[in-house]
């Protein structure tokens, strides 16, 4: 079928893929000949047993994820540790295959001193973050604290060296594609996951909404195109359906919402990390909440007057974070799947059918990641960006300004922000004239 | 040599190189199906291996002739042709650099993107033999999306107290990285939607090449322009540093070169290499003493349009700057008392002269690797520089190389040691704006008001007299009325 070389041993089984077609994923270069056998025309022994497969495993993967969710947070946090280092590790082993014939020593090993260095940055930016009283205070995390970025910088350029050094004649542009290799699993796995990390600390709810969201939206796609699927969706994931794709969108709606609606009333789940050795059964609470968690009522727009009265509903209950789950459960089933259309595209760039075969009837760990990386991105910038509150006070910034800034900076600040009253239509012009810092004593 | 000679082995080196990246590229550099290919690829890179990276040699496979050992003629006219450009370069820059900040940031800008320019025209024949469309615009949305976060990010540091208070820049401000996140994610959904079968992998290494060309030109590139705004001599020292580095490394080399330094740049000499070491250490230890003097280098940005000619000041200064007594050793002392009569006990070194000797250090040992590593890229490619614009030099990306790298550690080095961090006008501004609500803003306004007056900073009758907590007492009313409050 095509020339040798070494190759994943998968592809052997390509023969055999004639048979086991129910993968939404690959279809291998022979089965592209055919048009692509659409779930919801399958023949029904084939269908169903494939089905089984999935489903048994499928269960068994959110038990799991449950389990480890009520562990607490530092189980959740190693968690996600560890998927990561399963997903790198299988997505820098494709590139591992022609390092070895080809004489590139040093590869494997530069990408996971990489991936080491990276870790100590990201997880070292984090504990400083969160865990500031606890770091600063030691005389011996402190230097490591200040310094934190010079150091990750000084262990980068040592690989960088490293690599350069190693640059060996005739092998060079092998050994550039797999530096580009490595920095963009690098990238588009251990940073993106190093956002999720930090969803875990600024509330649970925070990791698992999206991490449900995205696996809720992969299900009742499935589901949906395995009923009712006729139209493909995009040439790259010939099994995908637009029918799966629009329903999975509305049922990941209606999901979300309710969802959302359960785990709000969990302080476990709202609360932000203050300690690692936190679980579901010894949850802390935390006052004051974020305002997205508080319910506030909101007139009933006319158009449905006719069925509230008669109801004898006068206003609506709404918390603000359920719309944002609306908005994240849009996300998640709209733009979050282009991350795993773009890993159906490595994986046919490279002609594999999948990354790896920890998971039966599924994959590889990253067959069922990629959608997550992107989602939990989006979900810590939409987050950080429209629902973090920073807890400050009037006295408290009072103190900063009176404790270090001088009479001529105060006024500056008064002037300032007199300014910004004055743009934002609080504050009056002429308020300006009558009351900047043109008041200053002769 | 003639200069025939050497145009027509650019064109046929810049042939070569788009075919093998066409070729290469497309079985990529991971999965190869041809062996048979890489045998020939290995065959002409080691015939092509020969020819120096910077220097004029002609095409030959025997051993790479080095800059000592050459013939006096050729030797010496090259040479011209490079000091007079590398004059000419000096003297724009320190052109630029008077002309003020925003002038030296404009021009790291334009390099930059001259650079990437280059860079990505490397990648874009091939593009375009494949019919692979949009690969130029995707590359050039990418670098617009990623200058708009970056730049964004320093503007919103170093000027918060202007873009805050600013009712139309203020959702921009806040909103900052969500905006650049979501422009991020169009142009990934674009790409990911327009990948063609069998084009798979081709698209794929564009897609990997683009974003290393990102990380290692243009993100950078971003940290020199942040050491712009924290002080000026936080830009020139490294790239002054670096300029030396190169300058010395090449005449030392030029007089001395014996033993090659390293596989990759054949012209490159361990004598070049130590004397540019210590040619650095010195004249960046005397560099750094002189521009030590000057406020405008010294001082950190206040105001973007300043040039060297308006009075840039700044109180305090950063405290590396000034000149702390050291006593010399009872040995020292005596030696100097013996070598020149005189009585020296102590001797006045400010901590940034120290400074600047472990930047020379990283600049002479370290940051060549960066120029190793464009070496390595152009064999990898196959051609000889990455562009032409500089007479004698290549391209611009030839001169540039090693700063970038530079640059980088020059900001690292810098943020970890020396920058002081302290409470500014801007950063209250911030924290009150971002993170109080509109009524706890109003609170604010009142009791610093009250504050100032108590403190007769502000005159308290006039303050009466203008009805303030009439006009705030309004506001107050106001807000309670509107969703806002």
């Amino acid at each position: 079928m095509r020339g040798g070389g070494k190759r994943r041993t998968i592809l052997l089984d390509s023969n055999k893929k004639v048979e086991s077609s129910a993968q939404q994923h690959n279809v291998t270069k022979l089965e592209e000949e055919k048009e692509p056998v659409m779930l919801a025309a399958e023949a029904s022994a084939k269908k169903w047993k494939n089905w089984w497969i999935r489903t048994i495993t499928t269960f068994m993967m959110i038990g799991a994820f449950f389990t480890i969710l009520a562990s607490g947070h530092m189980w959740i946090i190693l968690m996600v540790t560890a998927i990561q280092i399963i997903v790198y590790g299988e997505v820098v082993q494709i590139a591992q295959a022609p390092a070895k014939e080809s004489q590139v020593r040093w590869y494997k090993t530069l990408s996971w001193y990489f991936f080491v260095s990276s870790m100590y940055f990201l997880y070292g930016e984090s504990i400083i973050y969160y865990f500031q009283e606890i770091i600063l205070v030691d005389a011996f995390l402190l230097p490591f604290a200040t310094h934190h970025r010079f150091i990750s910088f000084v262990l980068y350029v040592i690989g960088f060296v490293f690599f350069v050094a190693n640059l060996r004649k005739g092998l060079y542009k092998r050994q550039f594609a797999q530096f580009g290799w490595t920095h963009m699993a690098l990238i588009l796995i251990v940073v993106q996951s190093h956002f999720i990390v930090n969803n875990i600390l600024e509330g649970l709810i925070w990791f698992v909404l999206p991490v449900s969201l995205v696996i809720c939206n992969d299900i009742f796609a499935y589901v949906c195109g395995f009923f009712w699927g006729r139209t493909q969706l995009i040439k790259l994931s010939p099994k995908k359906t637009v029918e799966g794709f629009l329903g999975a969108w509305v049922c990941t709606l209606v999901f979300g919402f309710l969802w959302v609606t359960l785990l709000m009333h969990f302080d476990y789940f709202v609360c932000p990390a203050k300690e690692l050795a936190t679980s579901a059964w010894r949850a802390e609470s935390c006052d004051p909440k974020n305002p997205v968690f508080t319910f506030k009522p909101y007139a009933i727009p006319e158009v449905f007057a006719p069925i509230t009265d008669y109801a004898g509903w006068t206003t609506v209950w709404i918390a603000p974070v359920q719309l944002h789950a609306l908005i994240m459960a849009c996300f998640a089933s709209l733009i979050a799947p282009f991350g795993g259309f773009f890993a159906s595209g490595v994986k046919r760039a490279f002609h594999i059918k999948d990354f790896g075969q920890s998971i039966p009837g599924h994959g590889g760990m990253t067959d069922r990641m990629d959608c997550q990386f992107l989602m939990g991105l989006f979900a810590s910038i939409y987050y950080t960006s429209f629902i973090k509150t920073h807890n400050q006070s009037v006295g408290q910034i009072l103190g900063l300004i009176v404790g270090n800034l001088s009479p001529s900076e105060q006024l500056e600040l008064l002037n300032r922000l007199l300014t910004f009253f004055v743009n934002n239509g609080v504050l009056h012009e002429s308020v300006l004239e009558k009351c900047g810092a043109n008041m200053i004593l002769p | 040599m003639g200069s025939k000679r050497k145009s027509a082995s650019k064109r046929r080196n810049n042939n070569n190189s788009q075919e093998e990246f066409i070729s290469s590229s497309s079985s990529s550099s991971i999965l190869t199906k041809r062996e048979q290919q890489q045998q020939q690829l290995t065959g002409n890179e080691s015939a092509d291996d020969q020819q120096g990276t910077h220097t004029s040699s002609t095409i030959n496979n025997n051993a790479p002739v080095l800059l000592a050992a050459e013939k006096s003629g050729k030797k010496w006219k090259n040479m011209a042709t490079r000091t007079f450009t590398t004059l000419l370069m000096i003297g724009a820059f320190i052109f630029v650099l008077a002309s003020g900040y925003i002038w030296s940031i404009v021009a790291v800008m334009a390099i930059t993107t001259a650079v990437y320019r280059e860079v990505i025209q490397i990648a874009h024949v091939p593009a375009k033999e494949k019919s692979v469309r949009w690969f130029k615009t995707m590359s050039w949305y990418f670098l617009i999306t990623t200058e708009y976060f970056l730049y964004g990010e320093s503007i919103i540091y170093y000027f918060t107290e202007i873009v805050m208070v600013d009712k139309f820049l203020l959702p921009f401000a806040t909103h900052h990285r969500f905006i650049s996140f979501m422009l991020y994610v169009l142009g990934f959904v674009f790409f990911v939607a327009n990948l063609k079968k069998g084009q798979y992998r081709f698209q794929m290494a564009q897609f990997c090449y683009t974003h290393m060309a990102l990380l290692l030109i243009v993100v950078q590139s971003h940290f020199i322009v942040e050491n712009i705004l924290e002080g000026l001599i936080w830009f020139v020292m490294p790239a002054l540093l670096v300029i030396c580095n190169d300058t010395f490394a090449y005449i030392c080399g030029f007089f001395w070169g014996r033993t090659p330094l390293i596989q990759l740049s054949p012209k490159k000499t361990v004598e070049g290499f130590v004397g540019g070491f210590i040619w650095t250490l010195l004249l960046g230890f005397g560099v750094t003493t002189i521009l030590m003097r000057f406020d405008y280098l010294v001082c950190p940005v206040q105001d973007l349009g300043a040039s060297a000619w308006s009075h840039v000041s700044c109180d305090p200064k950063n405290p590396v700057f000034t000149a702390v007594p050291w006593t010399l050793p009872t040995y020292a002392v005596n030696i100097i008392k013996y070598l020149f009569r005189k009585d020296i006990t102590e001797v006045w070194i400010a901590p940034v002269q120290l400074h600047a000797i472990a930047m020379a250090c990283f600049a002479s040992l370290l940051a060549p690797f960066g120029g190793f590593f464009a070496s390595a890229v152009k064999r990898a490619f196959k051609i000889k520089d990455f562009g032409h614009s500089i007479p004698g030099h290549g391209g611009l990306t030839d001169r540039m190389d090693c700063q970038f790298l530079m640059g980088f550690f020059a900001h690292m080095y810098h943020q970890s040691f020396i920058k002081t961090y302290s409470v500014s006008v801007g950063s209250i501004l911030a924290l009150t704006i971002n993170n109080l609500t509109a009524r706890e803003q109003i609170e604010l306004l009142e009791r610093l008001q009250m504050y100032l007056s108590n403190q007769d900073i502000i005159n308290s009758e006039l303050l009466a007299s203008s009805s303030m907590n009439n006009i705030i007492q309004d506001a107050r009313e106001k807000l309670i009325t509107s969703s806002y409050y």
